[in-house]
């Protein structure tokens, strides 16, 4: 239960003191945001627990692939109601066609997501479209709708080795981490695919992006599936398969650009949700006025894990090889005091306040993933809290006066107010669209002709706008009236009355100044996903592993929920093997 | 050309485009997205009438095609009202817009008003009855419903609490089968929200090269 008093933000916990949560103005700023990381409450995460609870099983019901690996494969998921089919259309593709880029036309791999199981008709539909992707049609029986090329080095390393009957060089395979790399997983009625209204009251994919986590998942094991398979047709008297362990270590890459940084500029509401519920579940474990030893135990374990996984994250990106080594570091010196201060009273409380103190952003941001991790009966509930219904929280309360308006915008956005918007460093950019397959792009607005086609990605310099207006306004002092007249504030009057119910809607921040990163908004998404090794390419433009270390679908059998849940660290057997 | 399956997602994507292409500031944009949505979740070409709102309502001023005030009685207003519009003043006060009947003018493709009249009557659990010429279309908390000619270019529109009857109005099940060629008008209009690609935009706007390994 989160309530609102003064500025603040308190949660509740049965017979526990309360604890307020990190105020918007701390958690709200792009570098913080942009050092989160994955928890307990990614979506990754929850669902693999879903599928392991439920005893889902897949099974590969279909691969028809010839070499160079073209053909189809069709994979399904069944739930204890639903069953959902993953069908893979593999392609011969030039090597210079392969690029990560929104305007690239051809993969070496595309793949829908398909409501229920498929018949041979679906799956000459399909193969018209989804090789096409955005130029195809897909209908409502379709979930998501994706693609992904191959890292070229690594896939055929691997192919070749197995294929001499030898396992792949395990350095290797930890520099790159994936086979296969997805560009985009669409959902959410692109393309004509189902609206997430058809499917969220569904339980297993009422929570953000559970459908697009499932087709990776699969895709994951198709890439393995697909290595082991084009070993097997080279030289099948000398083939082996990839040994579990390595398989193991082995995710889905994926690249990111610009088109995903929009996305929590333009869900207010629902990435409110998102950033509540973490900050919710820190607050309830730093309510807790002490830790058992079994709860102390965990944490240890993991954090000796997470620096693990931080020592072997890889980045060609100067700013990330710095927040990398800031974050061993800073995992180091949390080593050095954790024991004791988890030991003694308040322990989760102490050891944030600890870090605030002591370290950089991304040790704070991984401290509080890993606090949440021995408590899932006290946290992971709040998963089921991450949507949002954003349809009812888009009407505009037209009876607000306008001084209540110019109130909130002066409470809520005074970050905003305070920045000189007639400096052009702070408008240097503009967020448009491109009419080359509409691709997502981010330019200078005082060098190029690009401000007319601006997309509302600037909430804070909007506010400042309507705060001037709102001041000068002397007519009817109703809101309705004040957007009568100035219908160009109606899009961040919005947003303004949204952030009352929603009050981490909003990053406090300038989104179109000279010194933005847009892979700030990429890595904080990427971190609900369940994202590990952030390897941005530029500053708006990143590369991750998704399902590193997870378990393959075949190996969900006979799992448990508690245990399988902390494959997102890398096991400490692989310290030994390093 | 046969007709276009498209999802309720995509008309309100295209919708909001089309009407920002047109002049409507992003926020009323997001209104007219959301009023062609809503017409064809219920079954009613919401992308067709909206193809034909933006094209009269193309190098229009605001000031023009909007209610002189937010009296919600504009019966005798000389001009004709852009349904978008005056759907926003109706949204943003709806304890005023149940408290009687409301003379909304003339306004071109009524149709279009509603999504935010379904929005007042759910917020305010009053079902509402808009009429025009013989056409009524009623909104509530159960659903929608509609009889008569609705489908006007322009009309004389009231609005006032009452009782849902004739055809409930429902979405289509394989979603809405759009008309092409309105489709394509309203692609051409979300055009203009587009960015010319030139070679510096498409090598520096997305910060990424053109060819990965």
């Amino acid at each position: 239960m989160l309530n609102r008093t003064g500025r603040s933000y308190v949660v509740w916990v049965q017979s526990s003191p309360a604890v307020e949560l990190r105020p918007p103005d701390t958690v709200m700023k792009l570098a913080r945001l942009g050092s989160f990381h994955q928890s307990r409450l990614s979506f990754m995460r929850v669902l693999l627990r879903r599928l392991v609870r439920e005893k889902w099983t897949v099974e590969r019901v279909r691969f028809d692939i010839d070499p160079p690996g073209v053909g189809v494969a069709v994979y399904e998921a069944r739930g204890p109601e639903r069953t959902y089919s993953l069908v893979a259309f593999g392609h011969d593709l030039a090597a210079d066609q392969r690029s990560d880029r929104v305007i690239a036309q051809a993969w070496d791999a595309t793949f829908a997501l398909v409501d229920g199981v498929v018949d041979p008709a679906t799956i000459d539909r399909l193969a018209a479209n989804v090789p096409l992707q955005e130029a195809g049609r897909v209908s409502a029986r379709e979930l998501t709708l994706s693609r992904a090329n191959r890292s070229v080095r690594l896939f055929d390393h691997v192919v070749d080795r197995l294929a001499a009957g030898e396992q792949p060089d395990s350095a290797m395979l930890d520099e790159v981490g994936y086979l296969m790399r997805t560009t985009a997983v669409y959902g959410s009625g692109k393309f004509g695919l189902a609206d997430r209204e058809r499917i969220a009251d569904r339980p297993e994919l009422a929570g953000p992006f559970q459908a697009e986590m499932l087709t990776v998942f699969l895709i994951r094991a198709f890439s393995l599936d697909l290595v082991e398979y084009l070993a097997q047709r080279r030289s099948p008297s000398t083939a082996v398969a990839m040994e579990p362990a390595l398989r193991r270590t082995l995710g889905v890459g994926n690249a990111t650009g610009l088109g995903m940084a929009p996305f929590v500029i333009n869900h207010p509401s629902l990435f409110s949700n998102w950033i509540v519920a973490r900050e919710t579940a820190l607050a309830r474990v730093r309510a807790l006025p002490e830790a058992e030893p079994h709860a102390q135990a965990r944490f240890l374990e993991l954090l000796e894990r997470a620096r693990l996984n931080a020592a072997g994250w890889r980045s060609v990106h100067e700013l990330q090889v710095e927040k990398v080594a800031t974050l061993v570091a800073d995992l180091d010196a949390l080593r050095a005091v954790a024991p004791e201060i988890v030991a003694g009273a308040e322990p989760w409380d102490r050891v944030v306040r600890w870090a605030e103190d002591s370290l950089g952003l991304e040790g704070q941001e991984q401290l509080v993933s890993l606090v949440l991790e021995p408590y899932g009966a006290l946290v992971d509930d709040l998963a089921t809290e991450m949507g949002a219904d954003e349809d009812t929280v888009f009407d505009i309360d037209g009876s607000m006066t306008t001084d209540d308006l110019t109130a909130l915008v002066t409470d809520l956005y005074g970050w905003a107010l305070g920045i000189d918007w007639t400096d052009l460093d702070e408008t240097a950019r503009a967020w448009y669209v491109s009419e080359d397959k509409l691709e997502p792009r981010m330019g200078e607005r005082h060098e190029e002709v690009i401000e007319p086609y601006e997309s509302p990605l600037a909430p804070g310099r909007d506010a400042a706008r309507l705060h001037a207006d709102l001041v000068a306004w002397d007519g009817e002092p109703s809101v309705a009236a004040f957007l009568l007249a100035h219908p160009e504030h109606r899009f961040v009057t919005r947003r303004v009355q949204q952030s009352i119910a929603f009050p981490y809607a909003e990053i406090r921040e300038n989104t179109i100044s000279s010194d933005v990163l847009p892979i700030d908004m990429l890595r904080c998404k990427l971190s609900y996903f369940g994202a590990t090794h952030f390897d941005p390419r530029s500053d708006r433009w990143v590369r991750i592993i998704m399902f590193r270390h997870a378990p393959f679908p075949d190996e969900l059998d006979g799992l448990l929920e508690a245990t399988v849940d902390d494959w997102c660290y890398p096991p400490l057997e692989a310290e030994r093997t390093r | 050309m046969t007709a276009l399956v498209l999802s309720s997602n995509e008309i309100d994507a295209m919708a909001t485009k089309a009407a920002k292409g047109v002049g409507m500031p992003w926020g009323l944009a997001s209104d007219a997205g959301r009023a062609a949505r809503w017409l064809a979740d219920h079954g009613l070409p919401g992308p067709e009438v909206l193809a034909d709102l933006l094209e009269w309502r193309d190098g229009r001023p605001h000031a023009e095609v909007a209610p002189p005030d937010v009296g919600l009685s504009w019966v005798d207003h000389p001009t004709v009202l852009d349904p978008v519009v005056v759907g926003a003043v109706c949204a943003d006060l709806p304890e005023r817009l149940v408290a009687g009947r409301a003379e909304l003018g003339r306004i071109r493709q009524p149709l279009l008003l509603g999504a935010a009249l379904a929005s007042v009557a759910i917020r305010t659990r009053t079902a509402l009855v808009a009429s025009w010429e013989d056409a009524t279309l009623g909104v509530g908390a159960g659903g929608a419903t509609g009889c008569g000619s609705l489908g006007v270019v322009e009309a004389a529109v009231t609005v006032e609490p009452g009782r849902l009857d004739g055809e409930q109005l429902a979405a289509p099940v394989d979603g809405w089968a759009v008309d092409p060629a309105a489709w394509a008008r309203l692609e051409a209009y979300a055009h203009r929200t587009y960015a010319p690609d030139t070679e510096s935009s498409r090598l520096r706007g997305a910060g990424a090269g053109l060819i990965d390994d």
